[in-house]
């Protein structure tokens, strides 16, 4: 993809007569913005923390809890946004 | 890999593997039955009240909306008594850590594909936490270094050189920060100073996410290993090591529930 230098955009922007700000890259790269449903982020415990009490309706139904899954090691406990979408 | 591919190397790892989501039980059982029947654990907080527990509600979403009491995604490993050891979460959703990642970073083992180089002075084996990457994966890249008996490789925090694993940055490219272990301190009696340095071995460690953006089929990521090492009598000048991580770039591909159980 190309991008204008920034020696290029320094000129035009003086021949606009607009006052050219440092860092112009971050709006142009391949991770676009951050998306609305980004903001007010949250992640939970923090390393050390002990997490709440799990128990819940697996996939078939089954009432399950964190003990009844955890291995001799711990567990990995994974959020994701949906199944569905 | 998807955590169903992941599965066997989480358990001989000794974790065990719960999934949360504010799915009801009918869209996970939709969800597993549509990929193969799915061996992990699933679990349905279609309230949110786990959710909310965790303190992970994303504020976002207007009420009643489809997206009304999602979580922010992301994972812990936590120890047999909850204790969180890690854990692993992106601002953006569509970035996310692998699970080659959280395997590499948590036990220390897996990983693709090695490059093994020899230097004068020392060794190292280069590999990334896997091979096949997406869009928007979160990818662990790994040397260990093999030092041979009395050399000693600098760590930062002197006058030296310090080890550092240089990834070229670029729009397509987020990088993480340089990741060592702790080093010892060293005291070099004749010219009586303290240094930080590793002996034997040690692992340098960086992630790099590829922009959702990227359009290639390919990536070939640029490295440059950057040391400096001495033994007992002498230093020798620092050095730099230029390679490159080789990767196939593959998509992502999504499905929906059947429309009567959607949120």
């Amino acid at each position: 993809m190309h991008r204008p230098t920034l020696s290029v955009l320094a000129s035009l922007a003086s021949l606009a007569g607009v006052v050219m700000l440092s860092s112009p890259t971050l709006a142009q790269d391949g991770f676009g913005e951050l998306p609305a449903s980004s903001a007010n982020w949250t992640t939970g415990p923090e390393i050390g923390q002990r997490i709440p009490d799990i128990a819940a309706l697996d996939q078939n139904g089954i009432r399950r809890t964190f003990d009844d899954i955890k291995g001799p090691n711990g567990a990995l406990v994974y959020f994701f946004r949906s199944a569905d979408w | 890999m998807q955590l169903e591919a992941a599965l066997d190397d989480y358990t001989e790892s000794g974790l065990g593997v719960m999934v949360i989501s504010y799915d009801s039980v009918e869209i996970l059982k939709s969800f597993s039955d549509r990929n193969g029947g799915l061996r992990y654990t699933m679990l349905a907080d279609p309230e949110s009240e786990i959710i909310e527990a965790f303190g992970l509600r994303n504020p976002n979403p207007e009420p009643g909306s489809r997206g009304d009491g999602m979580a922010f995604p992301g994972s812990y490993i936590v120890d047999t008594n909850g204790i969180v050891q890690e854990k692993f979460f992106e601002q953006d959703h569509r970035i996310r850590t692998t699970h080659e990642t959280v395997l590499l970073k948590t036990t220390g083992a897996g990983g693709g594909r090695r490059t093994e180089v020899q230097l004068p002075q020392m060794s190292f084996v280069a590999f990334a936490s896997q091979d096949v990457i997406t869009r928007g994966n979160e990818i662990n890249l790994v040397v260990d270094v093999a030092l041979p008996d009395r050399m000693h490789l600098y760590a930062p925090g002197s006058d030296y050189t310090a080890v550092d694993l240089r990834v070229a940055e670029s729009p397509m490219l987020r990088v993480g920060p340089l990741e060592l272990p702790e080093a010892e301190m060293l005291y070099l009696e004749p010219i009586d100073e303290t240094v930080p340095v590793y002996h034997d071995s040690a692992r340098i460690q960086r992630t790099f996410t590829l922009a959702p953006a990227y359009e290639d089929s390919t990536l070939e990521l640029d490295a440059v290993l950057v040391y400096q090492t001495c033994d007992d009598e002498i230093c020798f000048p620092p050095g730099e090591y230029a390679f490159t991580f080789e990767f196939d770039v593959t998509a992502l591909d999504r499905q929906r529930a059947p429309e009567a159980i959607q949120h």
